[in-house]
């Protein structure tokens, strides 16, 4: 729409460039043939009449006087003074009209745009009025980008009809204001004049006709140079102190929000490395143990429950927890862990330990953290975030189910998502912000289903496509969008 | 009601700037046109006193009538001079004055978004996307039409400077001519040095 509208414009402008050429030229055939027939009255009143009618009624008297036998110098003034009075321009009213019409169509993409993307943000914010956070913030981010690139156009569009009404409007004060119209009809009255009577004397007239002739000083090109270079200088200066902005509008968005003292709460064993992933919100180790699974072993609140051997646990492994359970009294209940466990453990090793701890030590959710790094400039943060997940029988109904097998996940029973395409996250992220109600902040849990086969990283991965409120591949910055993962038995 | 005019709503001195100074640009128009009116009809007014002969009152008016009436006031003292044009910033105080209501709502709009004080900025933001698409059109326009009017006014009396001009013009050109022909007639016998 925009496109068309600019189009529209510069076609009306287009025209309107040939309209003042053609007008212009044929002022002048017309005062030419008007001269050329001076000697032929039959051709002088054909002349005549193709002029427009008030040109034709000063250069009639003129002409009438001439063909008498009195002086013409008097006709030749009061056509002057008349000429001076008659505007050469559309009356007032056509031409506001007219003002009216090219500014509308100047400004008509910039407004069909801000209309646009005003009507985006009443949209967005109706839909988002009971959204999480997070999820709102994707929402507004995903929504809005398309009205705004629109009135990023429109406004482009808007500018390059302005400039080109700018040329219009020099074009026509070059050929067509009624100073330069009066001055070529009063040389052609002085001309036809001398012509129609050779040899007479015109004091009056021609001293009159050369005290109004148009100023030929330089003194308004000059002005109109130095505002031309002091706008262009201003229009510099503007561009130049906005570079940081629009250099920063070409790159994805980073925010430094997370709290001072969760920024990284958590040392890692030695023998672990964690997931790195652009989700998860900040976490507060002192409320919740902490579970490690590394390359070497497992370990609950430091203490040991398992050496690995492979990354597999022993078989069988049956521990007591009789130790860990003393330590795990200052916590309160329900019990919640923090799982920190390393980027290449097995999902089997993984699911076994949790199992385990949910059935023994009767834990209610895990939070696995994973390790965000963020680029602030030159500078990178390293930042913890965790993410909810929950083994057993969901307290509230889940708002779907992903499907994830070592090839791709799949929502519900939609075709899968393949993780050899490398925007399979931000499919992911696109396809769940589709999903009704899933950004509501009273949402339920997404329920997963994992296929054999699948590793720790995958599903980590999984988890963060879906949480991450950044809308790149790297990482933001912002907190996830708050969502609970639950696991059946 | 739709969501963009709920949100509108909301932003009720925004909304209060974006009606109030739309009807002050049409007021500002009006106020132009007036005046256009009234600066054509008294500059008509002069012309025909001073075509009766009585340019002493014509003069005496156009003293009292202000620099808008200068010009005239120069064509009527029966100078031989082309009427001064008409100012290329006459009319820049005009559009200053009437830009300022786009830049105001373009300051309050974004002092609004880039508070942090953690409200809700969305009637700000329609707001402000919505005023300046009225704003800035009817500022334009009413700019053009302030400017047009002005050039107008200027026109007529330039016309109105021409027609003195012209008898000004004749009575020199009458007396340049009487001049000549006396000399003609009485070529001088001495030197006028002389004693």
């Amino acid at each position: 729409m925009t496109a068309v509208l600019v189009l529209l414009g510069l076609a009306l402008e287009a025209l309107l460039v040939a309209a003042i050429f053609a007008a212009a030229r044929n002022e002048r055939l017309r005062l030419a043939s008007l001269l050329k027939a001076a000697p032929d009255p039959g051709a002088l009143k054909e002349a005549l009449a193709a002029l427009p009618e008030a040109e034709q009624q000063i250069a009639g008297r003129l002409v009438e006087a001439a063909q008498g036998k009195g002086s013409i110098d008097e006709v030749l003034v009061q056509a002057v003074v008349v000429s001076t009075t008659e505007t050469f321009a559309p009356r007032l009213p056509l031409r506001i009209l007219s003002a009216a019409g090219l500014v509308s169509m100047a400004f008509a993409p910039m407004i069909y745009g801000a209309l646009q993307a005003a009507g985006g943000i009443a949209e967005t914010a109706e839909l988002t009025r009971r959204a999480h956070k997070a999820a709102a913030y994707v929402e507004w981010q995903t929504r809005l980008e398309g009205p705004f690139s629109a009135l990023r156009d429109a406004c482009r569009g808007t500018g390059l009809l302005l400039v080109g009404l700018a040329l219009l409007s020099a074009l026509a004060w070059w050929l067509r204001r009624p100073e330069v119209r009066e001055a070529r009809f009063v040389r052609a009255l002085l001309l036809l004049a001398s012509r129609l009577r050779p040899g007479q004397q015109l004091p009056v007239g021609a001293r009159l006709a050369e005290l109004i002739a148009p100023d030929r000083g330089l003194g308004r090109p000059i002005v109109a140079s130095v505002l031309w270079v002091a706008s262009c200088t201003l229009g510099w200066m503007f561009l130049q102190q906005t570079a940081e902005v629009r250099a920063a509008n070409g790159h994805q968005p980073t925010f430094d929000v997370w709290p001072g003292e969760q920024r990284r709460p958590i040392t890692p064993g030695p023998d672990l490395t964690l997931p790195k992933a652009p989700a998860g919100a900040p976490l507060d180790e002192r409320s919740r143990p902490t579970l490690e699974i590394g390359k070497e072993s497992v370990r609950l609140q430091q203490v040991p429950l398992a050496e690995l051997s492979s990354g597999a646990l022993p078989d069988p492994w049956e521990p007591e927890f009789e130790g860990q359970r003393a330590l795990l009294n200052q916590y309160s209940r329900p019990l919640e862990v923090n799982l920190l466990a390393d980027e290449n453990a097995t999902w089997a090793t993984v699911k076994t330990v949790l199992s385990r701890l949910v059935t023994t030590l009767e834990v209610q959710r895990y939070y696995l953290v994973v390790d965000r790094r963020v680029r602030f400039g030159t500078k990178e943060a390293h930042l913890q975030g965790a993410l909810p997940l929950q083994l057993g029988h969901p307290d509230r109904a889940p708002a779907l189910r992903l499907v994830v097998s070592p090839q791709g996940v799949a929502i519900g029973n939609e075709p899968s998502i393949n993780f050899g395409r490398p925007e399979w996250p931000l499919t992911l992220r696109e396809r769940l912000r589709r999903e009704p109600g899933l950004i509501e902040e009273d949402r339920g849990p997404l329920e997963l289903e994992i296929l054999p086969g699948s590793s720790y990283r995958t599903i980590v991965s999984v988890l963060t496509a879906a949480d991450s409120a950044c809308l790149g591949q790297s990482d933001c910055g912002l907190p996830g969008q708050g969502f609970s993962f639950v696991i059946r038995p | 009601m739709s969501p963009l005019l709920q949100l509108l709503l909301a932003a009720k001195l925004s909304l209060l700037l974006i009606a109030g100074w739309t009807f002050g640009a049409l007021l500002a128009v009006l106020l132009a046109a007036r005046r256009s009116q009234s600066l054509q009809a008294q500059s008509s007014r002069l012309l025909l006193l001073a075509l009766e002969g009585k340019a002493d009152q014509a003069r005496i008016q156009a003293r009292n009538g202000g620099r808008a009436l200068a010009p005239l006031l120069e064509a009527l003292g029966g100078e031989l001079a082309v009427p001064s044009p008409r100012p290329l910033l006459q009319d820049l105080g005009w559009i200053v004055l009437l830009s300022l209501g786009p830049i105001g709502l373009l300051i309050r709009g974004l002092s609004q978004l880039l508070a942090r004080d953690g409200g809700d900025k969305t009637p700000s933001a329609t707001a402000l996307l919505v005023g300046l698409s009225i704003l800035l059109p009817v500022t334009t326009l009413a700019s053009v039409a302030i400017v047009q009017l002005s050039r107008k006014t200027a026109r007529a009396m330039r016309g109105h400077c021409i027609s003195l001009l012209a008898k000004s013009v004749k009575i020199a050109v009458e007396a340049e001519t009487a001049e000549a022909l006396r000399r003609g007639a009485n070529p001088p016998t001495r030197d006028p040095r002389g004693a």
